[in-house]
């Protein structure tokens, strides 16, 4: 693959999944500065890995599996801030819940964020897989596990989140 | 709206505008492994001149400062320790390098595992394959500096002593801190389940 190559699938890729990529950092990390520096070392490995791309895989899981490789060896080093900041989420959003519906909904949303940190690693990563639409065919080939589990698991988590954003 | 759809539009609005366009994240990234390429070379060329310099150092002592022949075989036990520690950082300290980042999460996760485990078994042993082999060319090269002078014993014990306190303190860092961080990232890692 040349370079003019290269740059013209990661411009893509980017426009295509920046946001994606945000979002699973903010799975990972409740800091807004460590996600920035999530987000960028994602970037950094897919640009390094367009060259050996050879489409065994769809372009999307290929993807995926880069940012949450990238995001469990970092997201390891600062994951016990993140925890007690994700606490501290969640004092806060009871506080103020009940002020109006814009609000609570940014206060909800929070919450599902401090909840889905608070998840094994790979809890978190199928649940936020699933919440960005991949089916469990392409969970399986981003994460390694079989279909079967991942339904159970799924099915889990998501009774759990559900029961916790009703409290 | 059920439970599954909420969740997914609490997680879509997750996210605000990206924070940079693509272009600018090109340029980052770019910049971003030149920096990692350099910072790379650079640590291997620290190591290489750290074991070059306790080499050099200690071989000069050997070779020109060394009357007796104890001094002689203390200096050069641990010039040549130098190039031991180096050959060994170089031989068995890298690994296998960087896992495969296009691998499934449980392949990437398990390969990362098993280099953690070397990691932490590198750092338990560093007590036999850095420290001792120093120690020891010290501790014999600072008794033949003593045996020469005709010094009190006392000030063989505090040197010693200082040089055990100073290595002992490098050994716990590695064995207490080291092992107990490499752990902890190793226990974050995703279980197959």
């Amino acid at each position: 693959m040349t370079e003019a190559a290269a740059r013209e699938t990661f411009l893509r890729l980017m426009d295509e999944y920046q946001g994606a990529l945000a979002r699973l950092a903010s799975a990972y990390l409740s800091d807004p500065a460590d996600r920035d520096d999530l987000v960028q070392e994602i970037a950094t490995a897919i640009w390094q890995a367009i060259p050996r791309f050879r489409g065994e895989s769809s372009e999307r899981t290929w993807l995926y599996r880069i940012a949450h490789n990238t995001a469990i060896t970092r997201a390891a080093r600062v994951r016990r801030k993140a925890r007690s900041e994700a606490v501290l989420d969640h004092d806060h959003v009871s506080d103020a819940a009940g002020i109006d519906e814009h609000l609570i909904r940014q206060q909800r949303r929070q919450i599902l964020l401090a909840r889905i940190r608070e998840l094994p690693a790979a809890d978190r990563q199928t649940m936020a897989l699933h919440l960005e639409g991949l089916s469990h065919g392409e969970i399986g080939e981003v994460t390694g596990a079989t279909p079967g589990a991942i339904a159970t698991r799924l099915s889990r988590i998501r009774e759990r989140l559900t029961h916790e954003l009703q409290r | 709206m059920n439970s599954n759809d909420e969740l997914r539009d609490l997680w879509q609005q997750s996210a605000g505008e990206p924070a940079r366009t693509g272009e600018d994240m090109l340029t980052l990234v770019i910049e971003k492994t030149r920096k990692m390429d350099r910072q790379i070379a650079s640590r291997n060329a620290r190591e290489c001149l750290a074991a070059a310099a306790v080499t050099i150092f200690f071989g000069w002592l050997a070779i020109w400062h060394a009357p007796t022949a104890i001094e002689r075989i203390g200096w050069t036990i641990t010039a040549l320790s130098g190039i031991w520690i180096a050959f060994y950082i170089l031989r068995f300290g890298k690994g296998p390098g960087q896992p495969d980042r296009t691998a499934s999460v449980m392949a990437y996760a398990s390969v990362l595992a098993e280099n953690y485990e070397r990691q932490i078994r590198l750092l338990r042993s560093v007590k036999y394959w850095y420290l001792l082999p120093i120690w020891v060319g010290m501790a014999i090269g600072m008794t033949g500096v003593w045996l020469r002078l005709h010094t009190p014993a006392w000030v063989l014990a505090v040197k010693l002593g200082s040089v055990t306190a100073t290595f002992a303190f490098v050994w716990a860092l590695n064995e207490w801190w080291g092992v107990r961080y490499l752990k902890r990232l190793k226990a974050e890692l995703p279980q197959s389940n």
